[in-house]
């Protein structure tokens, strides 16, 4: 069987998610490069996963042609996109069997051949019991307690049993306040969930949650599973593959084509490199890898939301990775984001606000502006000054001040500044 | 190491669920032990939880000591991520007890022993900071207190109706508060409106797509006390895009950008 891939389904939510309500069937088909009809597949298995994991997903959302992606901020906890991190199929019956095994072994421990006893309608055979059990065990859900054979297995629940009622609420809300504000953290929602059904099983809590993320990119961890499938990949020093599709394309994705009758052109292009850091911009939520293209070429960037059927392929020797990390690395130091441009000092002046003791323009550049220091202060104004790769990154973070920040230097960014402030001025003049 | 792993599947996960089951994976112990290395989680537990759960999930062959890291870029530095206060006042919720609290206000006055009823604590992850929302009793008005000026907090035990009985007070209440924008991209940067979608992703909107004229009209849903903070986005993208609907917003872009624009016609270099 052919390894699930779930290209089609993140890129899918992607859309949905990013343009809300923004394309009718026909457009978000043609926009992924599949059918009508492979999108209407995709879209009823997905809402099936919702309305299964999500009760507050109610009759009315469920009858609508697409899965319900806006959510009410106060109503709704959750990072409402993980459930497609539950989508991964399973037959019917290894459903049944990875429960019954679970179920047993929660009750007391076994060996492998009193757990067959206790299957009574269907008898699996061993050897798939024993695959199961093989496959329980890697994950870490299931353990041997016994030196010799037969080897006898027991479930695994130490983590959650051994905890107090408070250390529990503890425990949730530290797993749910780093999920939501750190990274990776898609791992950590699996948890969450976990943690989330136990209480409600062990406290009769059904509803745990106090917290609200505010301004949060939820749509960030769509990109996780590229992402750490990348930074696996550069801890193991090897080369990957994958179809690339730049930003400005329409498309977000192609299907196999496996039906002739579907021909269409792929516009993603095939990309070979060796991966070297895999960055998060908080300034948009979204993902980056810098690479080397195999065959000395310059440094290159992707999105990695426009990454598609990523693969691993060789390893590169560790000097040759060593290096080429490190000469990566300092390329991006001085990067507000990923621009390696040529370094510029930036000199900005800005100004504290007025009738209100709080400073609140000071402590947003001291949180905000990265290497940047503060090297004149007085009580009306502060000049703050970086040195950066070009002006092009830092610029929508000094424009997002408005009137309490005036650019000094460079000159020509002064002066894109004044144009700019003129142009937006006839946007609005008619007010 | 694969997000998308069997024993994730929801039909399992249900099916488990029913059973009292709950097996926690290797890789989810993995990330935990990654995140209670986090200065922060000496500040959430206490000692001897720590010393359990760092125990319980210390994995011997676990390559975490390689962990290969993200590299976070533009990101906003948290003096501090976490509050005692939230500890206690996530139990005053969940206990749906009142409170009487003494705080100051961002403007400088303090407010001695109000009451009031505490609805949610929030997390900006503009500021990187915690918030109580909460309805002051005597005011009857839905106030939201940063954490780092509340100077006491007591609980007041009181009957779980009663709590509840001033729930459709707070919705209500969020509910005139709610505004709306409308904001269109400028078809010449239409190449770039996927930058521009995600960075009105962290907002509750909807977008509309004009074929014909190939418009996209992006409509904003939020409440008043974030306006700033919407103002600061939309200047963000500069004339990336436009504010075409709410009145507020437009007026506000125009005095910034006239007094944006003073700063550089009056020569003060």
């Amino acid at each position: 069987m052919a390894r699930e891939s779930f290209d089609k389904e993140l890129q899918l939510l992607r859309l949905l998610f990013l343009t809300a309500g923004a394309y009718n069937r026909q457009q978000l088909a043609e926009r992924l490069g599949i059918s009508v009809h492979t999108l209407d597949k995709t879209i009823k298995k997905l809402k099936d996963i919702q309305s299964t994991f999500y009760q507050h997903v109610g009759d009315e959302e469920k009858k609508e042609y697409y899965a319900q992606l806006r959510y009410n901020y106060f109503e709704v906890t959750d990072n409402f996109l993980m459930f497609l991190y539950h989508a991964k199929s399973l037959k019917d019956s290894e459903v049944e069997r990875l429960s019954h095994i679970l179920e047993k072994l929660k009750q007391q421990p076994l060996s492998i051949k009193e757990l067959l006893e206790t299957f009574v309608d269907t008898e699996p055979d061993e050897k798939t019991i024993r695959q199961d059990m093989k496959y329980l065990e890697e994950i870490g859900a299931i353990k041997n307690v016994s030196e010799v054979r037969p080897y006898v297995y027991q479930l695994d629940g130490e983590l959650l049993d051994s905890l107090t009622d408070d250390e529990l609420l503890d425990l949730y809300d530290f797993i749910d306040f780093m999920a939501n504000t750190q990274l990776p953290a898609v791992p950590g929602y699996l948890l969450q969930e976990k943690v989330k059904r136990y209480l409600k099983y062990r406290l009769k809590l059904t509803d745990a949650s106090a917290f609200l993320y505010k301004y949060h990119f939820v749509s960030r961890i769509l990109d996780e599973y590229q992402a750490l499938l990348l930074t696996e990949a550069i801890r193991q020093r090897k080369i990957v593959e994958f179809h690339y599709y730049t930003p400005k394309r329409r498309k977000f994705y192609d299907s196999q084509n496996t039906n002739p009758a579907f021909q269409r052109d792929t516009s993603g292009r095939h990309q070979k490199v060796i991966p070297l850091r895999v960055i998060f911009d908080h300034q948009y939520g979204r993902w980056y890898l810098l690479a080397q293209g195999c065959g000395n070429g310059p440094l290159r960037k992707y999105r990695v939301e426009g990454m598609t059927k990523l693969v691993t392929g060789k390893s590169v020797t560790p000097e040759i990775f060593t290096s080429l990390q490190a000469s990566a690395d300092e390329r991006i130091s001085h990067s507000w984001l990923i621009d390696t441009g040529k370094l510029v000092t930036v000199r900005l002046r800005f100004f504290q606000p007025r009738d209100t003791p709080h400073s609140f323009i000071q402590e947003r550049v001291e949180a905000q502006g990265q290497w940047g220091i503060v090297t004149e202060e007085s009580r009306e104004s502060f000049v703050y000054e970086i040195n950066v790769n070009s002006t092009m990154e830092i610029t929508p973070w000094i424009r997002s001040f408005g009137s309490s920040v005036e650019v000094l230097e460079p000159l020509f960014l002064r002066k894109q500044f004044q144009k700019e402030w003129e142009e937006l001025l006839a946007y609005y003049e008619s007010v | 190491m694969n997000l998308f792993d069997k024993i994730h599947n929801y039909q399992l996960v249900t099916r488990l669920d029913e059973a009292g089951v709950y097996p926690v994976t290797s890789h989810e112990k993995a990330w935990l032990a990654l995140m209670l290395a986090n200065p922060s989680a000496a500040e959430i537990f206490e000692p001897a939880t720590l010393d359990k759960l760092r125990r319980l999930t210390h994995i011997p062959e676990s390559e975490s000591t390689e962990q290969e890291r993200f590299v976070e870029k533009a990101q906003t530095q948290a003096k501090q991520l976490w509050s005692p206060l939230v500890r206690t006042l996530r139990r005053i919720i969940l206990g749906k007890n009142h409170i009487k609290i003494t705080a100051a206000t961002n403007k400088g006055p303090v407010f001695r022993n109000q009451r009031g009823v505490p609805y949610k604590l929030e997390y900006s992850l503009a500021k990187k900071a915690w918030y109580l929302i909460w309805l002051n009793m005597s005011s009857n008005r839905l106030i939201t207190t940063p954490l780092h000026l509340i100077r006491s907090v007591d609980e007041l035990y009181i009957e779980d109706v009663w709590y509840d009985s001033f729930l459709p007070t707070i919705s209500e209440q969020i509910q005139q508060r709610k505004q709306m924008a409308k904001i269109v991209v400028i078809p010449r940067y239409n190449a770039e409106l996927q930058r521009i979608l995600y960075a009105f992703s962290c907002f509750d909107k909807e977008v509309a797509f004009d074929p014909e004229s190939q418009v996209y009209t992006i409509t904003l849903h939020f409440l008043s006390d974030e306006q700033e903070f919407i103002l600061s986005r939309i200047r963000f993208l500069g004339l990336r895009v436009k504010v075409v609907e709410n009145d507020q917003l437009k007026q506000r872009m125009a005095e910034s950008a006239t007094n944006a624009l003073a700063r550089y016609t009056e020569t003060s270099l």
